[in-house]
């Protein structure tokens, strides 16, 4: 097999899952992805969850990408929403002090407020943007991916090899 | 199962897998780098650095940290620096450290390249010592010509203008806030209530007859008095104290008044020609440097090794707070247990370097977890020289307290200068030189005392006017030997120093004979112009404070005197009941008179 081959293999399976709830999950996990602070267990984990579930992971690491850009803005909320949850509700303070007490629990960077700030956030948003994601797959399946696919700019498009091997794997 | 489906996913996980693993060393590098350069204000180069995790062990080869006040010499610099971390606390993220070597350390070692960093570094002690080291080089010697000419009638000498008057009003301010404080304590209607009440009760007892309840209401007023009475005592201790401490705070206006005068001899170009002045000025500078630099890493030890809210307000802006929960055998977050040191100082007279030995031990993220205090100690002799090194950083506790001792013996001292070639330069050549430096800082106050020795050096001297180079020429003839001592005290933000040493005293008694009695009697007259407009502050405020002390002292005498009085008559009267009431030598259980 060519390099260029192996790389339309590899496209293809990590673009091949397109049902709606597919994307949904993808689109979901890949903003949970993208908010947490990647230098801890947290995110590969969440990582690792992507790759075994099947959701597209296309959509998972372009949502990421875009979490990530957005973090910034996202800290504002999730810093003092990690803190109080860390140190003001006494209801969790002891699976808190049971989690630090566990060995390698700490790589996590639950005790951290951006990561559980984050964590929460992305929690939060999974249901919302699950939702989303679903209804904008469902969208694009029955309206737009055609035309889309009939239009002059992608007919262009076509030609080059990655767009091309999109198209013909994608479904 | 598509078996695309699992390979391109763990293909996918390789790759990022492949970044941490490839991608983590020269990561933490560059982060090493940046955060070094940050600390020190000068360039820091690592030429390699290589993380293991089995065994879990950091190795950091040729890292150079260049010197800020020195861009052409590096601070420090060492082969290499080996960390191997024990692996339980790893398992907690906490990275311990239990053996460590530094080999190869060099100190003030030549750069080829400037270590100049563009960017400003935030440092208070570095801005505050900067400060010194501009005012001590102020000093203006030896420009008698510019002196002879300068209108100096010109310059204003307005109480305003002056820091004894400013002050004054502060001393003033102050003492009329305490006094005002104290007024009210011993005026309060609280006071002349209990007073009343006890009164009233001396006069009730008159009237009780029962022996029993008269006893115990006897008993109840002695307890009110006496607490009364020590009441007006500790208040009387603490006027005593506010005046002592308003007495102490009249002399530092003398200081001010100096501070004032260097000011405006300065301005008019005319030389102090004082021991403290000279000396100052001539040694001020290098080591307002120096002990800026050693302050400034004492700064930033404590930012990275102490649980004060600032720090960690640092940390929130950029990666979040880390929040600690209860655990039984807790590590900090990073701990240096021990670290053997070796290395050596050049010696820069074609001597062998200086071996230089040593350890660091307990430095932590955490010192309040790890209990103890961070010690470095360094060491060094050979060829008839000493050197040894000692800081001791205690964060363990609320305020933190750092000690730096420092002492170096038997360094030749050929090729020094000191002062500037634009007024006086001093020039050594031969010799050899000591120091011995303590310097602390508790909080924020500093305290230290640098001590140097020269012993049969050779003194050049240049000034700028001819006439007085030939008279300092002729003071200086000679080996000699020199002392002189340095003092540091006040705060980070508001250091002070004060040099003394007898090569002052010399070079003063040279200049003043040379400068002759012209510049004597132009001093005389700006002293005279500065205590004119500085006397009516400093009467008005021995006046009011005279006042105020004696109306104070009277209030709390007659409070004083009103008590006993009160004493003594309820000590008469029951005297008198005692006799009246119960027979001699019958004693009632419970009674109390």
């Amino acid at each position: 097999m060519t390099p260029l081959g192996i790389l339309r293999y590899l496209i293809k399976g990590l673009t091949g899952e397109t049902s709606p709830s597919q994307a949904g999950g993808g689109l979901a996990l890949g903003i949970l992805l993208g908010l947490i602070p990647k230098a801890n267990l947290t995110a590969q984990l969440i990582l690792v969850l992507i790759m075994s579930l099947r959701v597209n992971v296309g959509i998972a690491l372009v949502a990421a990408t875009f979490a990530s850009l957005a973090r910034p803005v996202a800290n504002l909320i999730a810093d003092p929403a990690g803190l109080w949850l860390l140190t003001k509700v006494p209801a969790l303070q002891p699976a808190w002090t049971y989690l630090y007490n566990v060995p390698v629990v700490p790589w996590t960077g639950f005790n951290n407020t951006l990561v559980i700030g984050n964590l929460a956030l992305g929690l939060a948003l999974f249901i919302p943007f699950y939702v989303t994601g679903k209804k904008l797959a469902v969208l694009y399946n029955s309206t737009i991916k055609e035309r889309l696919a009939k239009s002059a700019f992608v007919k262009a498009l076509k030609a080059s090899w990655l767009l091309d091997c999109y198209f013909k794997y994608s479904g | 199962m598509r078996w695309s489906y699992i390979i391109s996913r763990i293909t996918v996980l390789f790759l990022v897998w492949a970044l941490f693993f490839f991608g983590m060393d020269p990561a933490l590098r560059w982060s090493l780098r940046r955060a070094g350069e940050a600390a020190a204000g000068a360039k820091v180069e690592i030429a390699g650095l290589k993380t293991r995790i089995f065994p879990p062990s950091l190795v950091i080869t040729g890292m150079q940290v260049a010197d800020r006040s020195d861009p052409f010499k590096n601070l420090f610099q060492f082969d290499s620096l080996a960390f191997k971390m024990e692996g339980k606390p790893l398992l907690e993220k906490k990275f311990v450290v239990k053996d460590a070597s530094l080999l190869g350390l060099k100190l003030g070692t030549k750069r080829d390249i400037s270590g100049a960093l563009h960017r400003q570094l935030e440092s208070k002690s570095f801005a505050a010592f900067e400060k010194l080291k501009q005012k001590t080089k102020e000093f203006s010697i030896a420009k008698t010509g510019e002196a002879k000419t300068q209108a100096y009638e010109q310059v204003d000498i307005t109480a305003s203008s002056l820091e004894t008057t400013r002050l004054a009003e502060k001393i003033k301010a102050d003492f009329a806030a305490q006094s005002a404080a104290w007024k009210e304590k011993t005026d309060s209607a609280k006071f002349n209530e209990r007073l009343e009440a006890i009164k009233a009760g001396l006069e009730k007892l008159k009237s009780q007859q029962d022996v029993v309840s008269r006893v115990a209401a006897a008993n109840s007023m002695r307890e009110d008095i006496t607490k009364l009475k020590s009441e007006i005592e500790t208040s009387k201790n603490l006027l005593d104290s506010t005046l002592k401490q308003a007495g102490g705070s009249l002399s530092s206006l003398e200081e001010a008044r100096r501070k004032d005068l260097e000011g405006l001899l300065a301005k008019l170009k005319i030389p102090s020609l004082d021991t403290r002045s000279l000396t100052g000025f001539l040694l001020g500078p290098e080591t307002a440097g120096r002990v800026g630099t050693a302050l400034h890493w004492l700064e930033v030890s404590r930012s990275r090794m102490s649980n004060a809210p600032a720090a960690k307000a640092k940390v929130r802006e950029k990666a979040g707070t880390v929040i600690h929960f209860h655990k039984e055998h807790v590590y900090p977050s990073f701990l240096l247990k021990n670290m053997a040191i070796t290395g050596e100082m050049p010696s820069g007279d074609g001597q062998p370097p200086l071996r230089l030995e040593g350890t660091a031990e307990g430095f932590t993220s955490q010192p309040a977890v790890y209990g103890k205090p961070a010690v470095l100690r360094l060491n060094g002799s050979g060829s008839g020289r000493k050197m040894s090194l000692l800081a001791e950083l205690d964060h363990t506790g609320e305020i933190p307290r750092d000690r730096l001792g420092m002492s170096m013996e038997g360094f030749p001292l050929r090729n020094m200068e000191a002062g500037s070639d634009s007024s006086l330069l001093i020039r050594t050549s031969g010799g050899k030189g000591s120091v011995s430096s303590l310097l602390e800082m508790r909080g924020e106050n500093l305290d230290g005392k640098i001590s140097l020795k020269a012993e049969g050096i050779r003194l050049e001297a240049k000034a700028a006017e001819p006439n007085i180079n030939a008279l300092l020429s002729k003071a200086l003839t000679g080996d000699r030997n020199v002392q002189a001592s340095i003092s540091v005290s006040g705060t980070l933000d508001d250091p002070s120093m004060s040099a003394s040493s007898d090569l002052g005293e010399i070079l003063a008694n040279a200049l003043k004979s040379a400068a002759g009695k012209e510049l004597e009697e132009r001093k005389k007259e700006i002293e005279a112009k500065l205590d004119a407009a500085v006397k009516p502050v400093k009467d008005g405020l021995a006046a009011q404070m005279k006042e105020k002390e004696k109306e104070l002292l009277d209030k709390a005498n007659l409070n004083s005197s009103k008590i006993s009085e009160l004493q003594n008559k309820l000590l008469n009267k029951l005297k008198l009941d005692k006799k009246s009431i119960i027979p001699e030598g019958l004693k009632i259980p419970g009674l109390k008179w």
